[in-house]
């Protein structure tokens, strides 16, 4: 055993605050035009980075050879996990996560000073500056709140207590990551603002880098929520994806923010306006991850998800309050040259549209933001801890998403400084109709297959806000699938006019014209296309409407009827593995009168925590609905089975959105300009589309795999994701 | 390029060569201060300096993942994983180490950090900009989202500003070329100097250095420097680069190629038409490192680069 491997690991913690030290005073002394001393604050950024990446390996290498001397180890593994979940346990606990942030952030550090190499001279040793502080100060949280070098004061035990069940699974491999990935990158944007303020450099140029570095994650926040999204679905049985859970929510705080400043920056580039606006929201952005990082961590609220109460929030609330003073003191310090050239001339206008956008997603954020805090404003200010629930949020968020489904339709229909009723019309006839059309056909016939276009449900509140929310509530599916068939005739109408434009000057075939137009502005279609997979997702959330749900104890042979769906009890059966016992409850499903398979909801009783068995669903899915099955318990000598079945239509549709929004994301990512980009980011897009294909590959096999197993072939002995990851 | 060696410098190497070898790349990763080891350390001549650092980097990032991938397979995941630390942990050293040598001034700018430095200006990064909003009010015109009042005023602001930039660039660019011009006449006299004699060629000081300095006298005077002329054109070749064959253009002091035949101005080290190198009273300069050798070897002796 290396026997100086604590010590060392927290030597290099040190190191990593050091050098991270001389890495911004030698950055900060390049602001003056010294290339000699910029070539040294490069190398400094690079050494930083590769000592963060040491420290990660170092620690790995104390998993793999189970040092339960380490009490990060000793805590979050044991002898009988395999290398992928003993590595996983990296980012299983606070201490490890708090290092896997930090070596998510030197990657992005790495490849920002690389992708500068000969660009934005003067902004460099700023943006370098600041993410080394942003680096420091994780350094700080490390050594002195949460080392994950710690030594147990009992020293090495025989076996660690193991990761926690719910997270030994595929998911968790993935999504922690991935959300990290999300958040981290949106300290690179942070950085550029900074050196922008700092240098006064704040033409438009620098907006144009930091779009793509705040696409860039986006498109992990987004991968990242939906992982979540998906970790919630099959592994925690409660039969939804999105609990409102202060974890969740905090999560998706950020992507408002990004989401809005991805579209604002466009009247910023058009328009030379909105530059105050622009770089406070890419500072809100930034602070709203650290904000969600301190809500987990400091056992502010109280969730599934949070990480163990500690005493790492004041840490938190020291860099919070730097986060807001500095960007503010630069703010107001350049706002002379922050004013804008132009102005908004008419609400019917693209940047009208987008200022509105801007606010309606500012208000949500805001509205999700204080509702979750709330237990705590309640606390502070009447001293009666009122907690807010999913039935609250799902109220208010209905009219609020709506607004935002509207608006992503109407924006690309608006010409920029003003449009013309005249044009407006014209442009805004066919979408109109579209809508109409799958609006009445909803009404009419939705009944018919199930998804009524008008589903009543109770007032939340009393007086007109209770009816009215109330109303909103009914009538949101069809008025849901009206917008969606509005922004789909939008993008089909924005994909056909473009080619018909080219076509009458390049006398280009269809599909040349089409593949050209999309190559020559890769970055509206490709936010077109991400327009499509959000409104798919607006479909998939719909769904929630039509959902049925049902509770039964069964005995073998007993029968009941869900929706379309008549499910037969089988029986139990039990299999064992190194860690756990596997108690499954085999159900035999028919739709229609059809017999589609068997799914088999299963209990896992891990040796390492049989007071804590994990439930797995079993699922049935199509692109209609999804058939989600938990038992709950099975009496192993009556052999009876309590179940609960839920029917979640047009849950598919979700996932499949998803995708769609990655490729759209991806496309925009492409660069259009320069060749000499493309070094880095193609690098980069590479390992974001490899990454994200190989997560949805793998993902969608096991769909269909699921799917294939529950019409009918041999039954998997356990929930088919859990087996690709059980090797 | 390919490189002439005299002998391969590995075989020659003692043990104690190596040791020093390895300690040069460890200590000293800068292209100066294992050059330097090298003159101290070896008694084969150096090798390019340019190429050596290169090759041992190409071999680090060879021999790097195979020593991890091979420990992995022999040893086992947790061995692979100290390997792959190894490696980081010697990357570090060598990154600080440069980083401080750089700090303190010890290293020069590579060659590929000195082009950096000359990167995009705030003007150019700019006009970037301004083209590529010009290039979306087309496309959107195109597909009628914007009326024509709008993009014809949008389009005025954007190309008003993008004159501004170009404009701007311009007049940045002047003192750069202004003193790349006095650079170059510095360096035209004294090359002149070196060759000391009057040939059949017509070389006289008079009236030829007025057509040799043809080029010196037109850059100094007062209208600015085209940016499209040949800096070392003659007066037949005024308008621009591609300027009719040597022999008819060169009417001053020339030189004749000895692969192409062509006649170039004498100034030039290289041939106009075909780009080798030239023989001044049968000396050239090597196109690599800065020295000069007889016109009757094919490669240079100090660095084996080719003519």
């Amino acid at each position: 055993m290396w026997q100086s491997l604590p010590e060392f690991g927290t030597a290099l913690l040190y190191s990593i605050l050091v050098c991270a030290a001389y890495t911004f005073a030698v950055a900060l002394t390049a602001g003056g035009g010294k290339p000699r001393l910029l070539r040294a604050a490069r190398l400094g950024t690079y050494g930083t980075c590769a000592l963060v990446m040491l420290a990660v390996l170092v620690l790995a290498y104390a998993f793999v050879t189970h040092d339960f001397r380490i009490r990060y180890v000793a805590r979050y593994s044991e002898r009988s996990m395999t290398n992928t979940y003993l590595l996983t346990a990296l980012w299983g606990g606070q201490d490890g996560s708090l290092l896997w942030w930090t070596f998510l952030l030197s990657g992005y550090t790495t490849a920002v000073t690389i992708w500068l190499k000969g660009k934005y001279r003067s902004l460099q040793p700023y943006v370098i500056a600041t993410l080394m502080v942003i680096m420091s100060f994780f350094a700080v949280l490390m050594l002195f709140a949460a080392n994950p070098f710690e030594t147990s004061f009992a020293g090495a035990r025989l076996d660690g207590e193991g990761l926690n069940p719910l997270l030994r699974n595929f998911y968790m491999i993935i999504h922690p990551p991935s959300l990290y990935m999300g958040f981290v990158g949106c300290s690179v944007p942070f950085a550029f603002a900074i050196a922008a303020l700092a240098t006064g450099r704040l033409d438009n140029e620098w907006i144009a880098a930091t779009r793509k570095w705040m696409l860039f994650a986006w498109l992990f926040l987004s991968i990242g929520n939906c992982l979540g999204m998906l970790w919630a679905y099959e592994e925690l049985g409660w039969g939804g994806y999105w609990a409102w859970d202060p974890v969740e929510n905090a999560a998706c705080l950020p992507w408002f923010t990004a989401t809005a400043y991805v579209h604002s920056t466009m009247i910023q580039e058009r328009r030379n306006m909105l530059k105050v606006w622009n770089l406070v929201l890419i500072c809100t952005t930034f602070f709203l991850t650290i904000f969600g990082t301190f809500l987990t961590r400091a056992g502010l609220i109280a969730s599934v998800h949070a990480f163990a109460k500690s005493d790492i929030g004041i840490y938190f609330v020291y860099f919070m309050a730097l986060i807001i003073a500095v960007p503010a003191g630069l703010i107001v310090w350049r706002l002379p040259l922050l004013r804008s050239r132009g102005r908004i001339e008419s609400v019917v206008s693209r940047e009208g549209a987008f200022v509105v956008n801007n606010w309606v997603l500012l208000g949500a954020c805001t509205f999700i933001g204080v509702a979750t805090i709330f237990p705590r404003i309640s606390e502070w200010l009447w001293d009666e801890t009122v907690t807010v629930g999913p039935p609250f949020f799902n109220r208010w968020m209905v009219p609020i998403g709506l607004s935002l489904l509207a608006l992503m339709g109407v924006a690309p229909l608006l010409a920029w400084r003003k449009s013309s009723t005249a044009n407006l019309a014209a442009a805004a006839r066919f979408p109109l109709i579209s809508a109409t059309v799958a609006a009445v056909l909803h009404l009419s016939l939705g009944s018919r297959f199930g998804f009524p276009g008008v589903v009543p449900n109770d007032a939340f509140y009393d007086g007109v806000l209770g009816i009215v929310l109330q109303k909103l509530g009914s009538v949101a599916p069809v008025v849901t699938v009206g917008l969606v068939a509005f922004n789909f005739a939008v993008v089909g109408q924005e994909f056909y006019r473009g080619a018909v434009a080219r076509r009458r000057q390049h006398a280009e075939p269809w599909g040349s014209a089409l593949l050209r137009l999309v190559q020559k502005s890769r970055r509206r279609y490709g936010g077109y296309i991400v327009h499509i997979g959000i409104s798919l997702m607006f479909l998939g959330f719909a769904g929630r409407a039509w959902t049925l749900e049902t509770e039964a104890n069964m005995s073998p042979g007993d029968k009941i009827e869900i929706g379309d769906y008549s499910l037969t009890y089988a029986g139990p059966r039990m299999e064992l593995d190194a860690e756990k016992r596997m108690v499954f409850a085999d159900v035999d499903v028919s739709q229609d009168g059809v017999a589609v398979g068997r799914i088999s909801p299963a209990r896992f009783i891990y040796k390492s925590s049989r007071s804590s068995p994990t439930t797995e669903v079993a699922l049935h899915r199509t692109l209609k609905n999804d058939l989600y099955a938990v038992v709950a318990i099975v009496n192993p000598t009556t052999k009876r089975a309590t179940f609960r079945f839920h029917v979640n239509p047009l849950v598919s549709w979700l996932w499949i959105g998803v995708s769609i929004l990655i490729c759209g994301c991806l496309l925009s990512l492409w660069p259009e300009v320069s060749l000499q980009e493309m070094g880095v980011w193609a690098t980069v897009r590479m390992t974001a589309g490899v990454l994200s294909g190989v997560m949805f590959g793998i993902l969608l096999a096991s769909m269909a795999a699921g799917s294939g197993a529950a019409r009918g072939a041999d039954p998997p002995p356990r929930a088919p994701l859990a087996a690709v990851v059980a090797q | 390029m390919r490189t002439h060696r005299r002998g391969h410098p590995w075989r020659r190497w003692s043990p104690s060569d190596l040791v020093a070898l390895v300690y040069a790349v460890l200590i000293s990763p800068s292209t100066n201060g294992y050059a330097r080891l090298l003159r101290t350390v070896h008694r084969v001549p150096e090798p390019s300096v340019n190429q050596l650092p290169k090759q041992l980097q190409l071999a680090t990032i060879v021999l790097a993942p195979l020593s991890i991938v091979l420990c992995w397979l022999s040893l086992g995941f947790a061995q692979g994983l100290l390997a792959s630390a190894a490696w980081v942990l010697v990357l570090i050293i060598s990154l600080f180490w440069t980083s401080l040598q750089s700090l303190t001034g010890d290293t020069a700018l590579n060659l590929e950090e000195a082009i950096g430095l000359g990167g995009p200006s705030p003007e150019e990064e700019q006009k970037r900009a301004v083209l590529r909003a010009l290039k979306d009010l087309e496309f959107e015109r195109s597909v009628g989202k914007i009326n024509e009042t709008d993009y014809h005023q949008l389009s005025a602001n954007y190309r008003r500003e993008a004159k501004r930039l170009l404009k701007a660039l311009d007049h940045s660019l002047e003192d750069l070329r202004s003193k790349a011009e006095e650079l170059l006449t510095e360096e035209l006299s004294r090359q002149a100097d070196r060759s000391p004699r009057d040939s059949d060629d017509g070389r006289s000081a008079g009236s030829d250095s007025a057509g040799d300095l043809t080029h010196p006298q037109e850059l100094s005077g007062d209208a600015p420097a085209p940016a499209d002329s040949a800096p070392v054109a003659t007066d037949d070749s005024a308008e621009g680069q591609e300027s009719p064959s040597p022999a008819e253009a060169v009417t001053g002091p020339s030189r004749q190629c000895d692969h192409c035949d062509a006649r170039s101005p004498l100034a030039l080290d290289e041939c106009e038409s075909c780009g080798a190198q030239l023989a001044i009273d049968g000396q050239i300069l090597c196109r690599s490192c800065p020295s000069r050798y007889n016109d009757d070897h094919a490669v240079c002796p100090v660095c084996g680069v080719g003519r």
